[in-house]
């Protein structure tokens, strides 16, 4: 057993744990106290988090994004950077506690994971287009997952949220339809940057750009969905409601190809598959 | 021919095929390929694309003949550049543009 894999996952989801404590006590009763604590207790989380991924690292020597456990540590630390973003610039804190809870459950599923020794790099995943696909990746899904959390808060709530005293979660008005919509574009963005950088790896790597593996096929099909999204809202004229619930069928399409690959056939065959 | 390289308990590192190109009987070039490192000679390019872990004098290659594929990059290029341009920085100008818009300043 990773003795000191299991100590840094421990600390970050004790301090993630205590960042969604405090973001969630702010729905009850804000404070300047309480507002410091919450995003003071949530950066502590991210600096243990970017520790475990460099001492990682460091440890195998070849980038830390081959088993489940590595990919949940990097998703983690990237749902907490594009919440700390929308935070500092949009000061929307009413995403704090999904967002730390997010991490909370990520990091807490490493925790649990059997699969926190290091293995080494299969060829196939020894080359320098491996970390940009999987990081442009991973921070697409952070921000779909930041915006199907607006889109949720979003049904409950469909008008602007201004609270009794307007600093009890946001300093400012905070319109979730146009915050959700940021997060969309800009993860949508990153989704693309992902497949078009995987796509010139492929036939880099082995003379084809696409070879319908289980996982391209579903990236595919969530990129689809979210595409949905923009020619829905661009075109359609489609508002509120509906274009929060498309949001939530795309990231649940992002999950499952995520996680649900090991389910289909074919899975030991690909090369994107966390076994 | 294929080479393994593998320490004691680990799985393999990484499956070799060393190549070499033979013009009018002269060798002229030998390289060792693996998945994510092509031979490219005249035009052509050779990717080890299969191997058996259990026959080291198995490889399987694939020969692509591809003299288009710089402009098939550059239009993955100029994609990303557009998806970037287009949902990204064009709606920040836009509302530079028009400080009376929906948002307005926070008093």
């Amino acid at each position: 057993m990773n003795q000191s894999a299991v100590t840094l996952t421990a600390i970050s989801t004790g301090f993630y744990l205590l960042a969604a404590i405090f973001y969630g006590s702010l729905w009850v009763k804000s404070s300047r106290l309480s507002r410091l604590l919450s995003i003071v207790f949530l950066s502590i989380g991210l600096l243990n988090n970017f520790f475990q991924l460099f001492s990682r690292w460091v440890e195998a020597g070849q980038p830390p994004f081959k088993t489940l456990f590595e990919s949940l540590i990097l998703l983690a630390a990237c749902i907490a950077v594009v919440y700390l973003v929308v935070e500092l610039f949009f000061k929307a804190r009413v995403l704090g506690l999904p967002a730390a809870l997010g991490c909370v459950l990520v990091m807490g599923y490493a925790l649990i994971r059997e699969d926190k020794e290091v293995v080494s790099l299969p060829p196939a995943l020894q080359s320098g287009w491996f970390v940009p696909h999987v990081v442009v990746y991973f921070f697409g899904y952070a921000s779909l997952f930041i915006a199907s959390a607006a889109s949720l808060l979003y049904l409950f709530r469909p008008n602007p949220i201004r609270m009794a005293r307007p600093d009890l979660i946001a300093d400012d008005v905070i319109d979730l339809e146009s915050l959700l919509d940021g997060a969309v574009r800009f993860g949508f963005t990153l989704l693309t940057v992902g497949l078009l950088v995987g796509a010139a790896w492929a036939k880099d790597a082995w003379g084809d750009y696409w070879v319908w593996d289980p996982k391209e096929t579903w990236s595919l099909v969530s990129w689809l969905l979210f595409l949905a999204y923009l020619h829905f809202s661009y075109l359609g004229g489609w508002r509120g409601r509906r274009l929060a619930i498309l949001v939530l069928v795309g990231f649940a399409a992002i999950v499952f190809t995520y996680l649900g690959m090991g389910l289909l056939p074919g899975a030991d065959q690909s090369a994107h598959v966390y076994q | 021919m294929l080479g393994l390289t593998q320490k004691e308990g680990e799985s393999v590192r990484d499956y070799l095929s060393v190549l070499s190109v033979i013009e009018n009987g002269q060798k002229v070039l030998t390289k060792t390929i693996e998945v994510n490192v092509p031979l490219h000679y005249g035009g052509l390019s050779f990717y080890q694309n299969d191997y058996r872990p259990d026959d080291p004098t198995f490889s399987g290659f694939q020969v692509v003949k591809d003299p288009g594929v710089w402009l098939v990059y550059l239009g993955l290029l100029l994609n990303a550049a557009g998806v970037i341009c287009s949902l990204l920085i064009h709606p920040m100008t836009k509302r530079k543009r028009s400080p009376q818009g929906s948002g307005g300043e926070p008093s």
